[in-house]
């Protein structure tokens, strides 16, 4: 297909982006929090990132642009939600029949622990696709402990407990897929299987034998760039790890692992960049009409972004969505007609 | 365009994953995992994953034709 049908994000000023929205445009919106902030009240909702990855050029963190998506050539309608992490779940109850919902959830919150371990249990979650990330910040001053945002623009309330979601309508010749692109594969070398639902593990099964998997890392030296990934009828899902922690023996994920799947660590890359344009090649440049696209700030980080380019552009997130949590994964929303 | 009738055996077994094939579509093969798991634990009765199944096929059609005429062949 030709690049004129994907309509990648758009990096914008602040003043391009409140004239998309006194235009009444239906947007979805990255950045930081300041100038998110100085948005007015209007069709959109935002979380923040700073980190951009762009098409011909190399990626950078801005604090001053906001990544802009524009969903209003292909809606007919839309509402935005924002919910608690106890109401989530009916997120899908708020679904037009045909179309999308676009959901932003902050990171490492507790409404992102829960969905994580809950959504694969949402009643009707696979109707219409639910597309999304995880909204971040600056790692330096993450570290430090500044928090992600999310803001609804009916309401412009700045939240770090909550998420918000944009419902989109189709018309009825139209149906919204999302499709994800994941240059890692399974080694299949060693197969670890955990005893309950988890973010953090300590002792779990590898190979059928009860292991500590933090030992077993260390003595193995397997690295924490390669995540584990399971195989779902077909589509590798990754969980990224977080860190090792010593004093416990323990390794924390940034996803959870699921109690009847097998886990195996992702066989080495030699080369993101290469590998993930080759299969961005072979797929999403093929897409009819693509409208969205994410992409993870661990591959951001390990595939150097900042200094390498992978032909499509969009704000980098501490996770993604698509139905479930995932990680390290490219992700994105095409239409069909 | 159009998906095979319902009343074909193969739907059956690509919900109870007797057929080796893996779908190209994201949603599909999410579908296919759900499955796997909750017709093992009994949430879900056959005949209600292959009416899920066979609606999301029909809203898919133009994604999944290519992976349903490899399964079913002529239809």
């Amino acid at each position: 297909m030709s690049s004129e049908k994907i309509n990648d994000n758009k990096i914008m000023s602040v003043s391009e982006t409140v004239a998309l929205i006194e235009k009444g445009k239906t947007l979805v919106i990255f950045g930081e929090e300041s100038q998110i902030s100085s948005l007015p009240i209007g069709n959109w909702i935002a979380g923040t990132s700073p980190y951009f990855y762009i098409k011909n050029e190399n990626g950078r963190m801005d604090k001053t642009s906001l990544m802009v998506s524009d969903f209003s050539d292909y809606v007919i309608a839309s509402k935005s939600e924002t919910y608690t992490a106890d109401n989530l779940a009916k997120i899908t109850e708020n679904n037009y029949e045909n179309g999308f919902t676009f959901l932003i959830i902050p990171a490492l919150k507790p409404i992102h622990l829960k969905f994580a371990l809950e959504s694969p249990e949402y009643k009707n979650l696979f109707d219409n696709p639910l597309i999304g990330v995880i909204a971040g910040v600056d790692l330096t001053e993450f570290a430090a402990g500044r928090v992600s945002k999310i803001i609804n623009g009916k309401d412009k309330k700045v939240l770090e407990n909550e998420a918000v979601a944009l419902h989109c309508q189709l018309p009825n010749h139209q149906v919204a897929r999302m499709e994800i692109i994941n240059a890692f594969e399974p080694s299949k070398k060693h197969i670890i299987e955990v005893f309950e639902d988890t973010f953090t593990i300590t002792d779990c099964l590898i190979d059928g034998k009860k292991t500590n998997l933090y030992d077993f890392m260390m003595a193995n030296n397997m690295d924490l760039v390669h995540p584990l990934v399971c195989d779902y009828s077909g589509a590798t899902i990754n969980v990224s790890f977080q860190r090792l922690d010593e004093a416990s023996k323990s390794v924390i994920f940034y996803a959870p692992l699921f109690k009847g799947k097998q886990y195996s660590q992702a066989k080495k890359l030699d080369n993101y960049a290469d590998i993930f344009n080759t299969k961005i090649k072979t797929k999403a440049t093929l897409e009819p009409s693509l409208i969205y696209n994410c992409n993870c700030i661990l591959n951001y980080l390990y595939a150097d972004l900042e200094h390498n380019q992978i032909g499509f552009t969009g704000a980098a997130a501490f996770g993604e969505i698509g139905y479930n949590l995932l990680n390290q994964t490219f992700t994105y929303l095409s239409i069909d007609e | 365009m159009k998906i095979p009738p319902k009343n074909r055996p193969e739907w059956l077994q690509i919900v109870n994953q007797e057929i080796d094939y893996k779908f190209q579509n994201f949603v599909l093969q999410m579908k296919c995992a759900e499955f796997s798991k909750k017709i093992k634990n009994g949430s879900i009765s056959q005949t209600q994953a292959v009416d899920e199944f066979y609606s999301l096929c029909e809203k898919y059609i133009l994604a999944v034709n290519v992976d349903l005429q490899k399964i079913f062949k002529t239809y």
